[in-house]
């Protein structure tokens, strides 16, 4: 069977596939050239990689999520004015705070928590690749052990 | 194969620029089932978190070391940056607001939320501008010591990019009001929202670790002195 010559179970997967990306990224679907996208992936192997969509939240909810965010930055200012009753969990409760706001933004407005999975571990790699290059750099700098800049 | 999959794929994008099977105005369907130019969008964003990674390392490193003032702990004014904080945390809701109304083809509200988005970024990069004069003021320059220099080099770098997001999001709304963003490329709105959120969430981070989380106080003997 030639890469150009489309069959019918693949006409069948690419239209499923084109019905599931149409649903929830576009809200106009547009027609298919069944010759062009031949090649397109099937649906089960789409759904194997990972592609996921799910509904996006309504315009009410990005309010609520907004509002949310806006209550936990009045809760990290508040922890600010309030760091001699904290003590040592003063700094790792305001980095526990902005990692939940980070976490929210990431998953409902940049929309990783419905989009492909692909997208996610892309982030998640950045991020991870930073801490991972950064953490050694502080180790190597003696910041964690307490040599840094200490002058011989 | 993959060859093939990309001389079919440039097949799609010469007969009907700009318009795709997925609907996004960007590029056709792809063996990820994501769009390239969302894929690369991605991509950079992750790369960006390397850049801002080592400007905040950066900070962190020369934190509390400043053998000169003036130091955070005698500029910083919390409550205005808590503000702008706010401010930049709400530009958010409206580009996705932005994003929700194309996908529902409200180009009216897609432009008022866009223009929104521009405002609360400018009113935040105004701010910024603000407190760098006010810290000029108070005699802290980028080179007068290690704190000055990490921190605008580390919240200018983060100006720069607001900026650069408030000029495309003008460009977006010069688009739609010529007609020339329809429905079918909500995509275009997508990536550049993804810009926006992604330089919401560095501000998250540096407002927590600059601003809120106090330096120590560090005695560092500054080295002897050849004459």
């Amino acid at each position: 069977m030639s890469d150009t010559e489309p069959t019918n179970k693949v006409a069948e997967a690419t239209t499923a596939t084109s019905s599931v990306l149409t649903e929830s990224d576009a809200p106009v679907p547009v027609p298919v050239d069944p010759a062009a996208s031949a090649h397109a992936p099937d649906h089960a192997s789409l759904a194997a990689a990972g592609v996921e969509h799910g509904a996006h939240p309504t315009d009410a909810q990005y309010i609520k999520i907004a509002a949310i965010l806006a209550c936990i930055t009045a809760g990290e200012v508040g922890v600010y004015y309030i760091k001699g009753g904290l003590g040592d969990g003063f700094a790792p409760l305001l980095i526990c705070l902005a990692a939940i706001k980070f976490f929210i933004v990431g998953s409902y407005f940049m929309h990783l928590r419905f989009d492909n999975r692909v997208l996610r571990r892309l982030f998640i790699t950045g991020i991870v690749l930073a801490c991972v290059i950064y953490a050694f750099v502080f180790l190597i700098l003696g910041v964690f052990s307490g040599t840094h800049g200490a002058h011989k | 194969m993959a060859t093939t999959t990309t001389s079919a794929d440039d097949e799609i994008l010469d007969e009907s620029p700009g318009e795709t099977p997925a609907g996004h105005g960007l590029s056709p369907v792809t063996n990820t089932g994501v769009s390239n130019e969302k894929l690369a969008m991605w991509c950079f964003l992750g790369s960006e978190c390397l850049l801002f990674g080592a400007l905040i390392s950066t900070y962190f490193l020369y934190r509390g070391r400043s053998v000169t003032g003036p130091t955070s702990h005698q500029i910083y004014d919390i409550p205005y940056t808590s503000i702008s904080s706010f401010v930049l945390l709400m530009s958010s809701l409206t580009m996705v607001l932005a994003l929700a109304a194309i996908q529902r083809g409200d180009h009216r509200r897609l432009r008022l939320w866009l223009s929104a988005t521009a405002l609360l970024g400018t009113i935040f990069v105004g701010g910024q501008v603000y407190e760098f004069t006010e810290f000029i003021h108070e005699g802290l320059t980028v080179k007068t010591n290690l704190f000055g220099s990490s921190f605008f080099v580390l919240t200018g770098f983060h100006g720069v990019h607001v900026t650069i997001g408030i000029m495309m999001l003008l460009t977006l709304v010069i688009m739609s009001a010529r007609g020339r963003l329809p429905q079918s490329k909500a995509g275009l709105v997508e990536i550049i929202g993804l810009y926006w959120h992604f330089v919401d969430v560095v501000w998250i981070v540096i407002f927590t670790v600059v601003y809120l989380i106090p330096a120590p106080v560090v005695h560092v003997t500054p080295p002897l002195q050849i004459r």
